[in-house]
């Protein structure tokens, strides 16, 4: 009798396995991060992919606007604006139909209760804030390169108005999730989970939230400023600069906008916090003279990974429960150091940390992810009980196997991100510059020609992806 | 009897079909219809303003006494764009342009076509196609006495499930020769979008 169950517990188990199998095209049971790591590995050995093929499946998919903003991503970094901008539209366009459908919407619902009973990777992906306000940032890069001023300036506003509504959002999701928590009776503050991510604390400490981000305020002052717009730049360059004081390059626009637009007091109170002893400020960018800006993104924001806790579940006995973490060692910001005949015209400095941002979020949603997982855990539990009491131990045995195979955590999150941002600002003698930008992380020093017309700013965009170095020059 | 079956099972099918509602529907519609469907700027939203601005500036008294007995050149300026949505503001510019036209008051200088007009008047100059009594000469274009410049700005603002945006258009007339602005006026729309409790 013995050997029968056994045998038969055999065959459940492939079955559930072979079940399982027919699914592995999306991410609810393959981890995330392998389905973008062609694309990373692409960019980091600058092999090429088809776009007009790449995650078409993918792209029409219920996380439409998680793989459209990785394609889009891709698509910019290699030089495909085109491809980028038609991208990031697309994820753009469902995230405002999903901000715009009914509370309480059919499809929605459906979602959710398959994420209760399989795991969080059925619910449809929206976009962190950080995410949505990148995603507007990079679009408005990708209106610049094509010299589309007002539409980059549609884009700023954009990101800048996600910013706020981020912080709205996230304020109500929490209570939400509280809320439930209350009315299920469930302590989502549990101390197993808190313990995981304190490793964490050390980089999402460097960010007050998860969403507001400098480089994104940046860029943003800089597209008014080529709008004629130096009011709006200079709000912009000080909410940056609140994020980041310490940036020199952001110091001086702050000081340099707050002189022509004469606000003398805060002049006065910018001179006493950031002593410069150049003043050349006032004058920069006039006489024979142009900008060189340079947007500098490093790297590949970090991946998240899976840990499993597991949790007595009464008579079901212990439930695995799946969280998302990240585990990297963080190392420090990495200047990018631009020279011209081997002389050093600047070094980049820090303006934005994503690895932060994305620990962040993960933070902020820790206590909305805990209360889905112990529900989903108890829903699970049930139902193993049930099986048992319909099938006997074979039913049981089935529907424990399923409940830890089924259990992933959601790992999704839009990897193609930089890891960090770093901005470089200077005026140069107008003329044609060859220059090498050295980075001990790149595998060689990458040459590239610059022309710095007087009176003009010219934006060179250089990622860094592994050993690869890729630039654009655009200038206004 | 048969008969009687197959007449009440077509009728079960169409009764069917009609109750779907999935048949997709297509119409005419007015330009200026006035119900919103999204807090975008929409077509409606041109047509209005476009009707506010032409009303607002032919009916100015100055600007009636002026355009009495004569029909003054204008220029048209690109709209600002300060919104958080891409517009096609060349077809905002476009309808003041034409209803204005229309009006026979003022007449327009269309800086958009310069580059085609210099081909053409190059090709009349130098190609030797073109009798040189009827070619056109260089310099012969009457400048501008006026610039119409204008402005369109947003402000979005949520709360709870409700939207609301409201928008701004501000037209100027400018003399160029005086730097006065003989005329100005705006055009204010609010949209107000509340999201649904239940839907699909």
């Amino acid at each position: 009798m013995n050997v029968i169950l056994k045998i038969c517990n055999r065959i459940a188990l492939l079955a559930v396995v072979l079940i399982m199998s027919g699914c592995a095209a999306s991410s609810t049971f393959t981890a995330y991060p392998h389905q973008i790591q062609p694309l990373i590995n692409s960019l980091s050995n600058r092999t090429a992919i088809d776009l007009q093929q790449c995650l078409l499946g993918e792209c029409k998919s219920k996380d439409l606007i998680l793989y459209t903003m990785e394609r889009g991503r891709y698509a910019q970094v290699v030089g495909n604006s085109a491809v980028s901008l038609a991208d990031f539209t697309a994820a753009m366009d469902k995230i405002r139909e999903n901000d715009t459908k009914a509370l309480i919407s059919a499809s929605a619902f459906g979602a959710n209760v398959a994420a209760t009973a399989v795991n969080d990777n059925a619910i449809p992906y929206e976009g962190e804030g950080y995410e949505r306000v990148l995603l507007h940032h990079y679009q408005a890069l990708n209106y610049l390169k094509k010299k589309d001023l007002d539409g980059a300036g549609v884009e700023v506003r954009r990101a800048n108005a996600e910013q706020n509504d981020s912080l709205k959002r996230f304020e109500k999701e929490l209570d939400g999730a509280q809320e439930e928590a209350r009315k299920k009776r469930i302590d989502s503050n549990s101390g197993r989970i808190d313990r995981q991510y304190a490793q964490m604390d050390e980089v999402a400490g460097t960010v007050k939230n998860s969403f507001q981000n400098a480089y994104t305020f940046y860029v943003s002052g800089f597209i008014y400023e080529l709008l004629q717009q130096p009011n709006d730049a200079y709000i912009d360059y000080k909410k940056a600069l609140e994020i980041y004081p310490d940036n020199s390059y952001l110091q001086k626009d702050v000081l340099r906008l707050a002189a022509t637009l004469d606000m003398r007091e805060e002049l006065d109170e910018l001179r006493q916090r950031f002593p410069r002893e150049d003043t050349r400020f006032v004058t920069e960018g006039g006489g024979g003279n142009g900008e060189l800006l340079v947007f500098f993104e490093d790297g590949f924001v970090p991946q998240k990974h899976e840990i499993k806790i597991p949790l007595p579940a009464g008579k079901a006995g212990l439930i695995a429960i799946a969280f998302p973490i990240y585990q990297e060692k963080w190392s420090p910001q990495i200047p990018l150091r631009v020279l011209s005949k081997g002389e050093l015209i600047g070094s980049t400095e820090p303006i934005c940390d994503v690895r932060a941002l994305a620990v962040k979020a993960l933070k902020e949603k820790a206590p909305v992810i805990a209360t889905r997982q112990i529900i989903r855990a108890i829903a699970k539990g049930v139902t193993a009980a049930e099986a048992k009491k319909q099938m006997g131990d074979l039913g049981q045995f089935a529907a424990i196997v399923w409940n830890m195979v089924s259990e992933n955590a959601d790992l999704r999150s839009w990897l193609t991100l930089p890891a960090n941002a770093q901005i470089l600002r200077t005026s140069l003698p107008a003329g044609r510059y060859s220059l090498s930008l050295h980075h001990p992380m790149a595998g060689a020093v990458t040459h590239t020609d610059v022309d710095v017309p007087a009176n003009t700013k010219t934006i060179l965009h250089v990622v860094r992806t592994g050993q690869q170095m890729y630039t654009t020059v655009t200038t206004f | 009897m048969k008969i009687e079956m197959k007449v009440l099972l077509t009728a079960a099918v169409i009764g069917a079909f009609s109750l779907s509602g999935c048949a997709s529907t297509m119409q005419y519609g007015d330009a200026g219809s006035a119900k919103p469907l999204t807090t975008e700027f929409g077509s409606s939203d041109l047509q209005q303003i476009a009707e506010a601005m032409v009303d607002s500036m032919i009916t100015f008294p100055p600007m009636v006494e002026m355009t009495a007995s004569r029909r003054p050149v204008v220029s048209v300026d690109k709209v600002k764009n300060k919104t958080m949505q891409h517009i096609d503001t060349e077809s905002v510019t476009d309808s003041i342009r034409t209803r204005l036209i229309r009006s026979g008051k003022f007449r327009f200088i269309d800086r958009t076509t310069d580059a085609q007009t210099i081909e053409e008047l190059k090709t009349q100059q130098d190609s030797g196609l073109v009798d040189k009594k009827t070619a056109v000469d260089f310099g012969q274009q009457i400048g501008a006495e006026f610039l119409l410049t204008s402005n369109l700005s947003e402000i979005k603002q949520k709360a709870g499930s409700t939207t609301d945006v409201y928008y701004k258009f501000t037209m100027s007339l400018k003399n160029l020769k005086t730097g006065i602005l003989e005329w100005s006026d705006e055009k204010e729309i609010r949209k107000v979008f509340k999201r649904g409790t239940f839907g699909g």
